[in-house]
């Protein structure tokens, strides 16, 4: 299959005043691929984002979209681009559904009513569209920021931080909708986000950013790979709990005992041949889950590389 | 056009067109009652010309007595008097676009419209963020900017269109009969260092009259709205925008009410009451119709053309 790039950025420099905010930023997006895009506060994140949607101007670089140069052919880019900057500001003297007229009214293509009412439903605002945004919560703005984005059929998505103030199922359901934009309709979604978790459902590839750099860009299974050693967390029955310490210290390993479970560094490889040794000793355990994702790991290793 | 529509829509959710239409009414309703007891204190004296005269021995005895400040618009008017009954015309007063003598409706009443509607168009936008939400969609800058300004003055335009014609209206009713679309008016846009010149007195048709004042306020109109624009591109806070827009306009047009200074006539903000420089209301302040409308031109074109040019290239950090 043929892998076309949805944006194209390549060394990106952005200089305000004398401060380099961002040094020499590449990547690409490909169609149908979420792509993530992982940094600490400050690290330049937005920056990106604003220049990847024009609102600021790069001082060298060049952002595609589409095909379509983003300070050249501003409105052809953008024709394929549904966005969301920051927090997604609605004018909060109009209802949702008259922000959304106002969208569709300058979109390229002609948007009719029912197509409005689909996106509605798609974010599931359906119940309070008609409301004023004055009332809205900062989920009901995400959400309202959402069906904007979405409305004219963009090819590509550039969330920041689409989340953000929404409630577990809101998070949930958004993060459906984009692996079903992403893998039904082949539309490549460009999402930032500093929930780490977040990142690890939904992205195919993710990217940290720090300091204004890339640090890295690396799909989801190499992450998984380059991390060996991983926090484990053992819960066995109580009474068993004694001699499950007593098991683990005889196959050599180091468990913590925190609040009844049992807290465990361990290499990946070596979980089966420890799990076998606390069957063998007929000791019944309930839950062995992982402390933190591969991602946070990944992530705190290497923002830290490049701090020293 | 579309994008000129979402302006014209927030203006009227916001409720600004409300209050920039409430303004003039209730202006045109005032100055109309003040044209009626105007009026029907000359049409006690069934004929127009007596008191005219009394009007001219008065002001001719009066000069010795006027402080030299004023000494000029006194004989200026003196001269219009003179010309009004050697050549049989009735009234300087003139309906809708000359009805108020004070220049109230272009010196204040339009400058504090076009503020309601464009003070903080861009600035409040800036400051919410919901600036982001145009400048995502495929519309480019350009269209964002020209959207707006358009937006503020075609509805200035309406609204002076709509107050010309209920001040027309009021006076025809109150007054009745008054005015008609043929009634010579006097025009004097020819000052001589810095009075009437009585050649260059002349009649126009009424309706001719209303048609000239119409672009004139147009043309101030369209003036202020480039410099309205200007403040409103630079300050972000929409309260910080509105008051120095006031500051500008209110302020700066009345100071030459306050300070007795000769030069700023030559202010920008002294000349937005074009059509007194044609009827010569501006009297001695009066720099002539074509500097007049240089001055202005002059300074807000380039001050429009710059807040298009920082709107286009700037970062926007919202």
């Amino acid at each position: 299959m043929q892998v076309t790039s949805t944006i194209s950025v390549r060394n990106l420099v952005k200089r305000i005043g004398r401060r380099e905010i961002l040094h020499d930023i590449s990547f690409e997006v490909y169609s149908g691929e979420i792509f993530g895009f992982l940094g600490p506060n400050g690290a330049g994140k937005t920056t990106t984002i604003r220049i990847l949607t024009g609102l600021m101007k790069p001082t060298s670089g060049s952002v595609q979209v589409c095909g379509y140069d983003i300070m050249k052919d501003f409105t052809l880019a953008m024709s394929s681009v549904g966005a969301i900057v920051e927090t997604p500001e609605a004018f909060r003297f109009l209802t949702g559904w008259q922000n959304l007229k106002q969208c569709a009214r300058v979109s390229p293509s002609a948007i009719s009513d029912d197509q409005i009412r689909n996106c509605v439903d798609t974010v599931g605002l359906s119940g309070r569209i008609h409301e004023k945004v004055q009332g809205y919560s900062l989920g009901m703005k995400q959400r309202l920021g959402l069906a904007g984005a979405i409305l004219s059929s963009p090819s590509a998505l550039i969330l920041d931080e689409p989340t953000n103030g929404m409630d577990p199922r809101g998070v949930r359901e958004i993060r459906d909708l984009l692996l079903h934009l992403a893998r039904d309709r082949g539309i490549s979604v460009f999402i930032s986000t500093h929930l780490l978790l977040e990142a690890q459902a939904v992205c195919d590839r993710v990217a940290i950013i720090d300091q204004g750099s890339i640090v890295s860009i690396k799909s989801r299974s190499e992450i998984s790979d380059r991390v060996s050693s991983l926090r484990v967390e053992l819960t066995v029955a109580n009474e068993h709990t004694g001699s499950a310490l007593t098991v683990l210290q005889q196959i050599g390993m180091d468990g913590l005992l925190d609040h009844g479970r049992i807290l465990i560094q361990i290499e990946r490889t070596r979980i089966p041949f420890m799990l076998k040794s606390l069957l063998l000793a007929d000791i019944d355990v309930y839950e062995l889950a992982r402390q933190g994702s591969a991602l946070e790991d990944y992530f705190i290793t290497s923002t830290q590389e490049a701090l020293t | 056009m579309n994008a000129f529509v979402n302006e014209v829509l927030k203006l009227v959710y916001r409720r600004r067109l409300l209050v920039a239409f409430l303004l003039p009414t209730i202006l045109s309703l005032g100055l109309g009652i003040f044209a009626y007891s105007h009026a029907a204190l000359i049409k006690q004296s069934e004929n127009w010309r007596p008191s005219i005269q009394l009007q001219l021995n008065s002001d001719e005895h009066m000069l010795p007595l006027v402080p030299s400040s004023q000494i000029r618009q006194a004989q200026n008017q003196i001269q219009v008097l003179r010309y009004q009954l050697a050549h049989n015309v009735s009234s300087q007063s003139t309906g809708p676009a000359a009805s108020d003598a004070t220049g109230i409706s272009m010196t204040l009443v339009f400058p504090l419209v076009l503020i309601i509607l464009g003070g903080d168009i861009i600035s409040s936008e800036l400051s919410d963020g919901t600036i982001k939400g145009i400048l995502l969609r495929p519309l480019g800058r350009r269209k964002i900017f020209v959207s707006k300004f358009l937006a503020v003055l075609v509805i200035a335009l309406l609204i002076r269109t709509y107050t010309d014609m209920l001040g027309y209206l009021i006076s025809h009713c109150l007054v009745g009969g008054w005015l008609s679309f043929s009634t010579p008016v006097l025009m004097g846009d020819d000052i001589v260092n810095g009075m009437v010149n009585i050649a260059g007195l002349h009649v126009w048709p009424y309706w001719a009259f209303i048609l000239l004042g119409y672009a004139l306020n147009a043309v101030t109109m369209f003036s202020v709205s480039c410099v309205i624009m200007l403040i409103s591109t630079v300050i972000k806070s929409p309260a910080m925008a509105v008051s120095t827009c006031v500051i500008t306009f209110l302020v700066g047009g009345l100071l030459d009410q306050w300070i007795p200074w000769d030069g700023l006539k030559y202010f920008p903000m002294s000349n937005l009451d074009l059509v007194a420089q044609v009827t010569g209301a501006s009297g001695a302040g009066s720099i002539g119709l074509f500097a007049s409308l240089m001055t202005l031109i002059g300074f807000c074109v380039p001050c429009g053309l710059l807040a298009y040019w920082l709107f286009v290239r700037r970062d926007f950090s919202v």
